[in-house]
């Protein structure tokens, strides 16, 4: 006598399906925005995830903006406790995760330069500055990954005033009217080349508007 | 004013660089709060600037790391912004609202009147001057050539000519004085902590037109108390004031805003000098 069929657990017409197997969702990464999240519940497990995440690019862009190491030290220290604390009020509708932290950092940076110096050193400071040196740093920074490589081709596509007013304004942390100075160009003229090339970045990399 | 020269609508580029300075952003941040075309442009140039920033990524020393985690282990975090604006003390007289007629909550000031508020749900800018780190003030002054000699006096609005009297005697006599001195060295500022109090000297400031005024603060961190309006004088007016200070002050500061004073400091100070912890 044969054994008894085993039930076939899937009824006829249902065709089998093939499972595959997921991650768990503990070891999913989670999204920046997630983390923002999680971090403004007063979580430290996902603030020291988010650290993790970020603390290269707070860290280089700071060092990139202040110069000295011990400085962008403290600058990203302030950076992520601003991040910590502020975290409650980070709105993914008005951009993202990324984008709130590097304004954070960005902004700090900025500040910490223009602060350190009295009006005098910065004028002088502005006046020794090269111009091209700069703009070589940018470019050989921009050396791999396929971001870094995107940012490098986008800002060849800008013309050479735009290029030099966003790299001088962004990484070196001028204001616009320094920036005049530097390129002996209108302050008109930054402004609307600080504009324009922007515009011309943000499409060249896709970032949505 | 040079901003006048420029179309608003063409700040978004310099703003999103950090670009702009002082004296321009907040009117540039009041445009594009009324733009909304200007916000949306201005968020994708934010969403921009970040990948320019990524591109510079370095590895911090492992000690930055040890160092956050310890700070955050024992900072508190901002409660969350409740509907548009921060949830508020109750100040000032109860204002009917149309649409808020059982409630009993005070209704939020305009949101000029909280700058952590109204820039804490949109994206986080540059601090003005008296919200970066104490140590980094002084340096900040305005570079403001002063006259010297033109009699200042205090408009005695905020605290009572006898607690004056009182903190000013006691700073005098304070075996714990220290005299601070801006870093242009237009003032004075003997700070004596046994008195919780400081006496600011305010001679010697110059004169401001008739719609303008001095205003001294004191910073706690973040926020600026408004101590009292400095207007110019009579002959015989007293040429320093006491300021009440309290734990956890980080610095005084002078500046220079509309007659009738501000919430907040408007413009950058004049001088300003930090307390030492």
């Amino acid at each position: 006598m044969p054994p008894p069929e085993s039930p076939d657990p899937y009824p006829q017409g249902h065709p089998r399906r093939t499972l595959t197997p997921v991650p768990d969702p503990a070891d999913q990464p989670a999204s920046p925005e997630q983390l923002l999240g999680l971090t403004a519940l007063g979580q430290e497990h996902a603030f020291e995830q988010l650290y993790d995440a970020f603390a290269a690019r707070v860290f280089g862009l700071a060092r990139r903006i202040v110069r000295d190491p011990s400085q962008a030290e403290e600058v990203a220290q302030e950076v992520f406790l601003e991040i910590w604390r502020r975290a409650s009020r980070f709105d993914p509708a008005k951009g993202s995760a990324t984008s709130w932290i590097m304004t954070v950092t960005h902004a700090r940076a900025v500040d910490r330069v223009r602060s350190a110096q009295s009006a005098t050193d910065r004028e002088t400071k502005v006046a020794q500055a090269s111009v091209e040196r700069d703009i070589d740093t940018v470019v050989e920074a921009v050396e791999s990954g396929l971001e870094r490589r995107a940012v490098q081709r986008c800002l060849g596509t800008l013309t050479e005033l735009q290029r030099e007013s966003i790299t001088l304004a962004y990484y070196s942390g001028y204001t616009y009217r320094e920036v005049a100075e530097l390129l002996t160009a209108p302050l008109p003229t930054i402004k609307t080349r600080l504009r324009d090339g922007l515009i011309r970045l943000r499409d060249c990399l896709g970032v949505g508007a | 004013m040079t901003s006048m020269m420029f179309d608003p609508h063409l700040n978004t580029g310099a703003l999103a660089l950090d670009a702009l300075p002082d004296d321009e952003v907040t009117e540039a941040i009041a445009h594009i709060e009324g733009c909304e075309s200007c916000a949306a442009e201005l968020a994708g140039f934010l969403e921009t600037a970040a990948l320019l920033g990524s591109v510079a990524s370095e590895v911090p020393p492992t000690s930055l790391r040890r160092a956050v985690l310890a700070a955050i282990a024992i900072t508190p975090q901002l409660p969350p912004v409740v509907g548009q604006h921060e949830r508020h003390d109750h100040q000032g007289p109860r204002h009917a609202q149309p649409d808020d007629g059982i409630s009993d909550t005070t209704p939020p000031p305009p949101p000029a009147a909280d700058a952590d508020a109204s820039t804490g749900t949109v994206l986080p800018f540059r601090r003005p001057w008296y919200r970066r780190p104490a140590a980094f003030i002084a340096a900040a002054v305005a570079a403001v050539v002063i006259s010297g000699g033109v009699v200042v006096a205090i408009n005695r609005t905020s605290s009572p000519p006898d607690q004056q009297v009182a903190l000013e005697q006691c700073v005098q006599q304070a075996g714990d004085a220290q005299v601070l001195e801006p870093a242009d060295a237009q003032g004075e500022v003997r700070y004596a902590p046994s008195c919780s109090a400081a006496l600011v000297d305010v001679s010697g400031l110059r004169d401001l037109p008739a719609d303008r005024t001095y205003q001294l603060w004191v910073l706690a961190g973040n926020d600026a108390r408004s101590v009292t309006l400095l207007n110019l004088a009579a002959d015989g007016q007293p040429q320093v004031w006491a300021a009440p200070t309290q734990a956890g002050d980080t610095a005084i500061g002078i500046t220079e805003e509309p007659a009738t004073g501000s919430p907040q400091p408007t413009s950058k100070p004049i001088w300003a000098v930090t307390l030492p912890a």
